[in-house]
């Protein structure tokens, strides 16, 4: 087992490499029985983690952050043994990956698969801040979920059968009452097709 | 009036008795949203003319003697996404601004058919996209207790309107939490029904296998009579279900003796206001009192909903939003081709935060991402099923706090969205679990805010929740205390 060991006071936490993280709430004086027993086992000292793509190193307070749910910027170090630095590096390069910022280029990709017209101002605002939402739910990588199935609905699926028989329905001129613009009971549109008009 | 706060089976006797007419009744709430509603904006459109001739026809139905409804003659407000036939629907939205429905939701013609009263509509966050009902694109509602403060959100105007004695109760949506949470911060009772519950048809839809219509009332009693006129099965709502609706103010007998309340730890600790958590301890130790067991639970993926949350109802958005194009109605600014149209119209129509989730949700379920994001959301969306499922087969109901804190002030929050989604960090998993739930009043801050006590139940066992609420508020005061307003007189 890991132990994070916090910067300068706090709880202690325990972490798995599967699950999540449960907070053991132990007194500070605690800790550093823990510090020394992990020292005798063999257990490493990580302080920081160094992204291996662009080479940056970050403190492990922040660069943990997002990996484990519950740790905040007050955790400095953590005592893991060679499994757990296994996990760890694992986690890492996943984590590398998902953490890439989102460009400029990605989130107008975005903005023309939605359809919204998007000032150059809001651009970089949505992509900061889409980056520090989808940096959150990273988290969510953490959890196992291989044998999971996913939950569309919470309702059983069944198919729901009627009579097929006509029913009343709005009349025309009050669905069309909303439009921009009608002509000859149809909702009139610009020119869809190239050419023609 | 000094009406204004009296529960509903009040009026209801005063109505009976003739010393008091629908008309009368009605007059006097509209002068009060003429009193009060300049400062705290809770109504976007009130509908004067139109509710005085429903209150002339509900006189006209008691004196034909047809006067068993406990709504006959009752003024009510309507969230601004739940369509009124007739009655501008904005959503909140530019987009919607000049759009008059031409059909009325389902619980709008089950309150009409009961004769209720619909007064207006009231403001929202933006497609009920928000936690604050600032992200309305006209004005920002307040806090009838704080008027610097937020009445939270989505249904933020409905949960004012009720607080200020505005209305004698409201329809909200709770998608994430939109009913539940301005209800608390609000000091007033909100209900989520379960999904499936309460019919859909009519209600402009944010996140389809979220939403709920939901009443927010004065007491316990006055929500669930407004819950048992709404609810039942509708065939135009292929997700409504079709179970029969218990007659709710019956199960509301004061006995909780023997009931098995769980208490989740992980709604309790870190991020939590310390008076918030006081509150909800006491509370859990007046159920006590009553003859409640008290058992400890866990609901271990807690934690994970808010993300799974904010992957995805914004991914259902994004869908359902799609058909803002500005052809069929709403907004429409003409580009020079089909194209340019939707971009332009969709663009200028939408505000910040709209945009913004139909930006997640794209991204979510693009190629490429949809895996990481959305299928693996779903997967975690059942971890966090089965944790209430494993709960709630030992206990009959749940305990936690509504929300962490009490009302923010205007403008805390609206510039990190992230900060904004952690108010609703209470609400959202049980909404993703599709159970129901009840914000009920359970103390005040130093600053004399309200706080919220939620009670979290089974799917479709409303009943259980709304008796364990009533028998609450009738050991407590907290529901008899009204908010500091000048017209209170």
């Amino acid at each position: 087992m890991p132990r994070l060991l916090p910067a300068p006071i706090g709880g202690g936490f325990r972490w798995s490499q599967r699950q999540a993280v449960t907070c053991l709430e132990r007194p500070v004086g605690d800790l550093f029985p823990y510090l020394r027993r992990d020292e005798v086992s063999g257990g490493r000292e990580v302080r920081s983690v160094t992204d291996t793509a662009s080479r940056v190193e970050h403190p492990l307070s922040t660069s943990l952050y997002p990996l484990l749910p519950g740790l905040s910027a007050a955790w400095s170090h953590a005592i893991i043994d060679d499994k757990e630095l296994f996990a760890l590096q694992k986690n890492l390069a996943r984590y590398a990956l998902a953490m890439k910022e989102l460009s400029l280029a990605e989130v107008e990709h975005v903005a023309e698969l939605a359809q919204l017209d998007l000032s150059d101002d809001e651009k970089e605002l949505f992509r900061r801040q889409l980056s520090s939402i989808l940096e959150y739910a990273e988290r969510l990588r953490l959890l196992d979920t291989e044998a999971i199935p996913p939950t569309a609905t919470v309702l059983p699926l069944e198919n729901v059968m009627r009579e097929d028989c006509v029913q009343p329905s709005l009349p025309v001129a009050d669905v069309l009452a909303n439009a921009p613009a009608a002509e000859a009971n149809c909702f009139r549109v610009p020119v869809v097709l190239e050419g023609e008009g | 009036m000094d009406l204004a706060y009296a529960p509903l089976a009040r009026v209801q006797t005063l109505l009976r008795r003739r010393e008091l007419s629908a008309v009368e009744l009605t007059q006097a709430v509209l002068d009060r949203i003429l009193a009060l509603d300049n400062e705290i904006k809770a109504y976007l459109t009130v509908a004067p003319e139109w509710a005085l001739e429903q209150a002339e026809e509900a006189d006209r139905r008691r004196a034909s003697g047809n006067d068993s409804s406990p709504l006959l003659g009752i003024p009510l407000a309507i969230k601004d996404l739940i369509c009124v036939e007739g009655v501008p629907n904005t959503c909140g939205s530019r987009m919607l601004e000049n759009y008059i429905p031409p059909f009325s939701a389902t619980v709008i013609e089950k309150l009409r058919a009961a004769g209720a009263v619909i007064l207006g509509k009231t403001n929202t966050d933006e497609f009920a996209m928000g936690s604050s009902t600032e992200n309305s694109a006209f004005f920002a509602t307040r806090n009838p207790w704080d008027l610097n403060r937020v009445p939270g959100g989505s249904s933020g105007g409905s949960a004012a309107a009720v607080a200020a004695g505005m209305a004698f109760g409201a329809l909200g949506s709770d998608t994430g939490g939109s009913v539940r949470q301005p209800a608390a911060m609000c000091g007033v009772v909100g209900v989520k029904p379960s999904y499936g519950r309460v019919s859909r048809w009519g209600l402009v839809a944010f996140a389809s296998s979220l939403d709920q219509i939901g009443p927010l009332a004065r007491t316990v009693t006055d929500a669930a009579i407004l819950l048992g006129v709404i609810a039942g099965h509708d065939p135009r709502d292929s997700t409504s279900v079709d179970t029969p609706v218990p007659d709710y103010p019956s199960f509301l007998t004061g006995e909780v003796r023997g009931l098995r309340v769980g208490v989740p730890q992980e709604y309790f600790g870190e991020g939590i206001q310390p008076e918030v958590e006081a509150a909800v301890r006491e509370a859990i130790g007046t159920l006590a009192g009553l003859g409640a067991e008290i058992v400890e639970v866990s609901l271990p993926h807690t934690d994970a909903a808010l993300p799974v949350y904010y992957l995805i109802a914004p991914s259902e958005a994004s869908a359902n939003l799609a058909r803002y194009e500005g052809l069929r109605y709403g907004l429409s600014l003409e580009g020079p081709d089909l194209w340019q149209t939707y971009r332009r119209t969709r663009g200028q129509g939408f505000g910040a935060e709209v945009k913004r989730r139909i930006m997640l949700g794209t991204y979510a379920l693009s190629a490429g991402y949809y895996d990481a994001y959305y299928l693996k959301a779903g997967k975690v969306r059942t971890l966090i099923r089965r944790d209430f499922d494993q709960a709630l087969a030992r206990c009959d109901v749940l305990v936690a706090p509504t929300t962490p804190t009490t009302a923010f002030r205007l403008g805390e929050k609206v510039d990190d969205p992230l900060q904004m989604y952690l108010a609703d960090l209470f609400t959202l998993a049980l909404s993703l679990a599709g159970l129901c739930g009840v914000s009920v009043p359970c103390g005040f801050d130093q600053n004399g805010l309200p706080i919220g006590l939620q009670i979290m139940g089974r799917a479709f066992d409303e009943a259980t929740v709304l008796r364990m609420a009533h028998a609450y508020e009738q050991a407590t005061e907290w529901h008899l205390q009204h908010p500091p307003l000048r017209a209170n007189g």
